[in-house]
Order: C-alpha cells, then structure tokens, then sequence
C-alpha cells in the first residue's frame, strides 16, 4: 500500500497539467529589461521587440516611408551581404523573422529553436543596425509598390475599404500609412527618406521586449544584446496625434459602371483594443458573422440568397478604438434586400444578443482557438507586448482561456448590447456598377472623391 | 511492483499515432482512425474519388454538386443544435466532406457522411438558387484572379479536351447552364460508398468509432464504378503551346510556365511525391539551381518568381514557374530567361539539395507529434495512395530522398515534357 502511495504521488507529478507558469523579469548582460514567460513544452524561442513611437516625425505625404524601409530592409541585403545570401542565411534554419510599422511602434520579432536564437540573432541584427539600403533595389521595390497600389485601386473591395478609411480617419497619417493612397505620394519617396527614417527610427532604448518559449532568460539576453548591438542609444520616433474615428451613418455609393458585381462593406465604432470587455466583444463578432453558422451567413445565403458568404470582424486602425465591420460580395440586383435583411439580423443581434444554444459552441470554438494559439511562443510574447501597451497585467494577457471559461451568457450579451453600435450610426460602402442598386445618401465613382460625403 | 509499472505506462501511455484500419466495418473502400488522445475534437473526412474532370457537360458541375449534397448531408442533426463545424471541396478528382466537433457528436458526423450517399435531399428552389450561389463564389475567387483564369486556359491549350484541363468552378456561362437534374443523374453515377474513403481523427478509440460506423456506414449500396474520364492517356509529344489573356485588374503582364511528365514507373509513388516536392522547394528557394538566384536576384530579368510542383492523380508530375519581368524587360524575353535557366540546370548541387532538405526535416520533425500535422499527413496519405501516412512513416520518407532521384524528376522535366506558356496582359477598360 506505502509503495501504490509512492507510485501514485510520482503519477500525479509526472501526469498533472504543468501549473501556470509567472512571466519573470530579467535584465541582458548589456542593460535591456525583458520580460519572460517560460514555455518548457515548446519547441522555439521567440523574442518580441517594440520600438515605442509612432511616426509623427514623418513630413507630411511620406508616410510609407516607413513601410518602404522595412521592405528594403528585409529584402535588400544587409552588413555587405547580399539578399539572396541574407534569405539563404534563414533558409537554413527553422527559424523565422519578422519586422512591421505600427500605429505606436515598430515590431520585431526572431523565432527560432534554443540552438539556432543567435544564429537567427545575429541576421536580425544586420538587417536592424547595417541594411545596404541599394539604389537599385530602392527603385525595384519603389516600383513594385507603385504596381501594387495602382492595382489594388481596381478591386471593389479595395475602393469600399479605401473610402471607409477616408471617411472615418479624417485625413489622419494613419490612413496613408494604411492605405498607400494616394499613391501620387509615393512620388515623392527616395532612397535618403528611407536612409534617414531608418537613422533615426531603430535605437537602443524606448523599448519594450517580451520574450516566450522553452529556453533560459540567459540566452534570450544573450540573443537579445546580439540583436540590438549598435543600433543607435536614440531614436526620433514621436506619437501621432490621437486618430479620433467618425462614423456618419451614412449610406455612400462608389459607381463603377464597368465592374460586373457588387460589394457592401457596414462599419461602426467599438471601444479601445484594451478594453476588459474584448473576449465578449469577439465572442459576439464571431456569432454575428464567422463561419457557416453566424447570424449574417444565415441570412444573406440561406435567407436572401445573395452571397457566397458575408461576414463580421474587428479590426484595429488605432489602439484607441476598434471596428465592427460587416462585408460581403452581393448581388448586384439584391442589393437593398441584402442591406435590409443586414440590418434586420443586426439589430436582432445586437438587442438580443447570442443565443441560449448558440452560446456554449461558440465559447468553446473560441477558447479552442485560443488554446491553440497560446501553444505557440511567438503569440505569448506578442500578446505580452500588447498587454504593456494597453496598460494591463502579464497575468490578464496570458490568462485569457480563464476569463473566456468565466464569461456567462448574459455578461456577454450586456456587453454586445452596450458596445455594438446602433446599425443607423454605422457608416454602409457599397461599390456597384449600377447606381440605382441601393438608396444612397452620396454617390461617388471613386475612392478618392470620398470626402465629397463627409 | 510490476502491476504498478503496467499501470503506470498504461496510464500514461498515449494512444496516439499509429492508424488503425477499420474498413471491414465500413460499405466504404477504406476507413481509417487515428487517435489522437491529446486533441479536443474530432473530425471525420469523407473522400469521394470523384471530381470534375469525371463530368463531360457544363462546367462545375461536381462543385455544384457538392454544395447541394453538403446541404442536403447537414441535416443530420435533425433540428438539434449542430455543435460541430463542417464544410466540403471539390477538385477535379476528388470531393470532400469534413465535419469536426466533439466526440459525443460523432453520430452526427457520421449520420451526416451516411447521408452523402441519399438522395439529394433540398429543395428544387434552393437548387436553382444555389447555382446562384456557385456563381457568386466564381465572382468572389476567380473573376478577379487573372492568375487562376491564366492557369485555366493554359491547361485547356495544353490538354484540349481531357478531364484534367477542366475547369473546377467553370465559368458563369457554364454554370448557368447546370441543372440540377444534371447534378443527380452524376450523383448517382459516382457517389458510391465503394468510391469514397473515410479518415477519423481525433480523442476517441476505435470502441467508440466501430459501432457507429457500422450503424451508418455498415449497409450501404455500392454500385460498378465506371472508369474514370481522366485516365485516357496524355500524349507525351513533347509539344509546346502559348496561350494569353487580357485582364483589366493588373497594370502589367506577368506569365506562367508549366511543364508535365509522367511519373517515372520504377519509383514508388511516396519517393515521387516527397522528390518532387523538394524539388520544388530548391527550385523556389535562393540557391544557385533557383531560377530567383540568376533572375531575380542577380540580374534583374525578372520583378517576381515562384515554383510549384506535384503530382495529380492521373500520374502527371507538374511544375509551374510564376513569374513576372522586372523593369524595362518584355514579357516574352522573361519567359524565355526562365526557360533558358531550367533548361541550363545540368544538375542539383548537394549543397543546394542540403540547404533545403534538412531544414525541411527538422521543421517536419519538429511537428511530428502535433495533432493538426498528423492530420495533414494521414490525409495526404488518403490522396496520394489511398491509405493515411503517419508522421513517422511520412518523416522517414522524406529522409529517405536522395539527389539521385531528384535529378531523375529535373531530368524527366526537361526531356520528355509537354509545356505551356501563357501570358497575362492588361487590358484596357472602356
């Protein structure tokens, strides 16, 4: 009996689910604070670096400077080698990297193995402290970019998206940085814009790091110094102005004789990417329109027929409020039924809330996805980095699978009825080749005329 | 002591990984279980080895009909709520149906497989509506993809007339010409349980699986399945044709290059398969045998490339060069660049062929025991032989490739190929 005792003291060790681990702080050989949250079941490191900042210091109309200068950095060479043997460098690892310019700062990041995090450390850090920034390749990527945005104008979705940022942004340096429109700025781009952004826009300090995976905080701050080595001890990044959203209520028409269908796109306000409320938020957007199941994919192809599918999401063009956004190809000719039966299904939604059967296959598709994710090191140090920049605890970013399996029912629909906003204060795009599709309040034929229907 | 040993490993011991074959309890041509104790859901796939180039009429046909036989299969649930999420694609050889949801929805799931072998059970408005519905997903996927509708009549110039240059989702014209009784007289010839296989994967044990397979599945009608269309043979004459198409949403031209050879008899289909993707993989990557290394990087002929390569199940090996010419180069002279430079590859280095191999190894072998890879791999395996690889079995397959037999494939591209070359030019709006 003492030894089934033992036998099962040592089964409980070894079978019971690791217990939550803490996020620790540390400090590199070289000064950096980082935070830490060991993963022993992983099987990569990954290091989360922020660049606190937006780009305020950008003149005006070269706001994708900074979008040009990461492309050229990831993709021109670097510290005297040339693309390709920069791309073969990784291609011989499993590892990955990854660098992007957002609203508030630049984000880095370098995933790899315990074995391989200087290896891939020390590529990060050509590409962060020693881009080539070549002529040649300024141009071919200037160029691709130009093609691009030309491109992306002719596509109703793109005209629909272009004018709700127009619409809503008011003329803030987000929606260009976003956008790339008007692409006559990219004109006025060159290679010293992009040599002088990078200058002042990569430093030593202002940081925020988080790092995840099964490895020691010794070799992340071992990893993390070859990352950051001689990059400058200051940038000149500055915070824009607050992007305040607007949203008219307004039904606007983009008629594009020539397309051959139509497209919707409803949009209105949400609270702050930080706000306690989010999981019920999406929990409500994922019911409202995200698989063959949601409210709206009822609706517009079961009921009305009109769309191969239609759909409800959240995006973030600012951190300080995030959007609903409702969209679907549709019938040019069931327009107004779709919109109607839109609304209908909204406003249903939005008083009534989920449903009592709907509610606990939703919240366990949902707690699944995060599960899923939260497995992966590179999301547990990138959700650590938004914790810091929406002013909550390790303990809240990491703990989400908890506050999903205490949100209730009814908690979930006060929030979805408080927050979702009213349908008649959302602002509708839709872009269709016959300008009697749909009563409109503005009927424009491009993008770029939106501010006709302010 | 040793009881306590035996109940220890049997405690702890996952049951995860091996397939287990269940097909003798099964109508079906194969049912296989891989348990995966760790996992959450479970998911059934139902595998019809029926696709579009089965059909001679109007295309997208078998599409069409999958969406009217996933409608009709939904209803297994009977009016309860359907906890589980479920979904359906067609190529031009295969049909699937996938459902996944907690165990205890099993029965469901496969009273929801059972039904994709009844009678088409929507509506006769909802079947008209519903080829709406297809042209709606033609408008949202290929309409605007000048690349997909390339590739579409490449294969049309290429193999007139042969199943496998079908178009999957057809065109709006063709659409509107299917009807639904159309789609149930070809129902009835292919949607057999002797031409369908089944993969379950998932937290559950073949105990819980084999009495509800043979509930559904156990006693369905089979039926003579005709030869397949697509099996009439290509002629390897080593043609080579172009073919273009104007499209009024790209600003420049870009072309497609794609090559077909047989599949060499005396490798095994998983030597060909692995082989060919890793081929693949070092012509796409930035070593010297990459068409990106000279084209892209080195003497800017060309402003983008990618590679992709398979094998499609009439045998066929494919390989398809995307790409588009950088500044101030015409279309034709980028075409003829990357022409030149496959052509010229005499062979694949080892350094190359190790550059690629062993990282995708070590990423594979890092994934292994993960359940959604595990998944992946038993299905390729339905596909490509009509029984699930494992993750080790599949792992040590792609260990087991060497540079011999990936030079046989380049080879085999380059001597004994049928070829298109198809363009996309802009086109100017009125």
């Amino acid at each position: 009996m003492k030894s089934l005792k033992s036998f099962l003291a040592v089964f409980l060790v070894l079978a019971a689910p690791l217990s939550a681990q803490e996020v620790s702080q540390h400090t590199s050989p070289d000064g950096h604070q980082f935070s830490f949250y060991h993963m022993p079941n992983s099987d990569r490191l990954a290091i989360s670096i922020a660049w606190k900042g937006g780009i305020a210091n950008l003149p005006a109309g070269k706001e994708n400077v900074a979008n040009m200068a990461i492309d050229l950095m990831l993709n021109g060479g670097a510290d005297g080698r040339s693309p390709d043997e920069i791309r073969s460098a990784f291609e011989a690892m499993d590892a990955g990297s990854h660098l992007y310019s957002d609203a508030d700062a630049i984000r880095g990041f370098v995933v790899a193995p315990a074995k391989d995090l200087e290896k891939a450390a020390a590529i990060a850090n050509s590409v962060l402290a020693k881009p080539t920034f070549d002529e040649r390749w300024f141009k071919r990527f200037m160029r691709n970019a130009k093609k691009n945005v030309s491109e992306n104008a002719k596509y109703n979705n793109s005209q629909a998206w272009n004018a709700v940022r127009h619409l809503t942004m008011g003329g803030h340096p987000l929606d260009q940085s976003g956008s790339w429109q008007p692409a006559a700025n990219l004109e006025t781009l060159t290679i010293e814009d992009v040599r002088t952004w990078h200058e002042q826009s990569f430093s030593s300090n202002d940081l925020v790091i988080s790092a995840a995976g099964n490895g020691s905080a010794e070799q992340i701050g071992t990893s993390l110094d070859i990352t950051l080595k001689g990059l400058p001890t200051r940038h000149k990044r500055a915070d824009l102005a607050p992007l305040e959203m607007t949203y008219s209520g307004k039904t606007i028409l983009i008629h594009r004789p020539n397309e051959e269908k139509s497209f919707m796109v409803i949009v209105g306000a949400l609270p702050a990417a930080g706000d306690p409320d989010k999981l019920a938020l999406l929990l409500g957007a994922g019911v409202l329109g995200q698989s063959e199941q949601s409210r709206l994919f009822k609706t517009v192809r079961g009921d009305v027929r009109s769309a191969y599918g239609f759909r409800a999401g959240i995006h973030a063009f600012t951190r300080s409020q995030d959007m609903l956004a409702m969209s679907g190809e549709v019938e040019t000719g069931k327009l107004t039924e779709t919109m109607d039966a839109v609304e209908a299904a909204y406003t249903s939604f939005q008083t009534g809330g989920i449903g009592f059967v709907e509610f606990p296959f939703a919240k366990r598709i949902m707690l699944k996805r995060i599960r899923e994710n939260y497995l992966k090191p590179s999301t547990l140090a990138f959700v650590m980095t938004e914790a810091h920049f929406e002013g909550k605890t390790f303990k809240d970013a990491i703990n989400l699978e908890q506050q999903g399996n205490d949100l209730g029912r009814g908690d979930a629909n006060a929030v979805i009825a408080k927050h979702f906003p009213n349908f008649d204060q959302m602002l509708k795009v839709v872009v269709s080749p016959d300008a009697n599709a749909i009563k409109a309040d503005c009927v424009i034929s491009d993008f770029s005329e939106a501010a006709k229907c302010m | 002591m040793r009881y306590l040993v035996f109940l220890f490993l049997l405690l702890t011991t996952p049951l995860r990984a091996e397939v287990i074959d269940l097909s003798k309890y099964t109508s079906l041509r194969g049912a296989y279980l891989l348990p995966q104790p760790d996992t959450e859901f479970v998911t059934v796939q139902l595998l019809l080895n029926v696709g579009e180039a089965d059909f001679d009429g109007p295309e997208g046909l078998a599409h069409y009909l999958e969406h009217l036989v996933w409608a009709s299969a939904d209803k297994a649930h009977k009016g309860a709520a359907k906890e589980r999420i479920t979904n359906a694609w067609t190529n031009t050889i295969f049909t699937n149906y996938w459902n996944s949801g907690d165990p205890k929805t099993l029965n469901d799931m496969l009273a929801a497989s059972a039904l994709v072998f009844g009678p088409i059970n929507v509506g006769a408005s909802y079947a008209f509506q519903e080829r709406g519905i297809v042209e709606r997903e033609f408008d949202l996927n290929k309409s605007d993809n000048s690349g997909r509708l390339l590739q579409s009549k490449m294969m049309k110039t290429l193999l007139p007339g042969h199943g496998l240059s079908r178009s999957i989702i057809g065109s709006r014209d063709s659409i509107r010409q299917i009807t639904p009784e159309m789609a149930r007289v070809f129902k009835e010839t292919w949607y057999h349980a002797n031409n369908a296989r089944m993969l379950i994967t998932g937290p559950v044990r073949p105990g819980d699986v084999i009495p509800l397979l043979k509930k559904h599945l156990g006693d369905l009608s089979i039926a003579d399945i005709p030869p397949h269309p697509w099996k009439e043979p290509i002629e390897w004459d080593g043609r080579t044709v172009t073919t273009t198409v104007e499209h009024s949403k790209i600003n420049e031209p870009f072309f497609r290059l794609h090559f077909m050879t047989p599949s060499p008899a005396d490798m095994t289909l998983e030597a060909i398969d692995h082989s060919l993707g890793l081929l693949g993989d070092i012509l796409n990557s930035s070593s010297k045998s990459s068409p990106r290394k000279a084209l892209y990087y080195d003497d800017f002929i060309l402003s983008f490339i990618e590679v992709s390569a398979w094998r499609d199940q009439a045998g066929s090996l494919n390989l398809v060069f995307h790409g588009a010419p950088d500044e101030d180069v015409a279309v034709e002279d980028a075409i003829a660049g990357t022409r030149d430079f496959f052509h010229g590859l005499i062979s694949i280095p080892q350094a190359d062929f190790d550059l690629v191999a062993q990282p995708t190894i070590d990423a594979l072998t890092r994934k292994k025991d993960y359940a959604g890879f595990e998944r992946d791999v038993a299905f390729k395996g339905l596909i490509a032989r009509g029984a699930p690889y494992t993750s080790r079995t599949y792992i040590n397959g792609l260990k087991a490739v060497n540079l011999t037999q990936i030079d046989r494939l380049l080879k085999a591209f380059q001597t004994n190929n049928i070829s298109a070359a198809g363009i996309a030019y802009p086109k100017e709006q009125q």
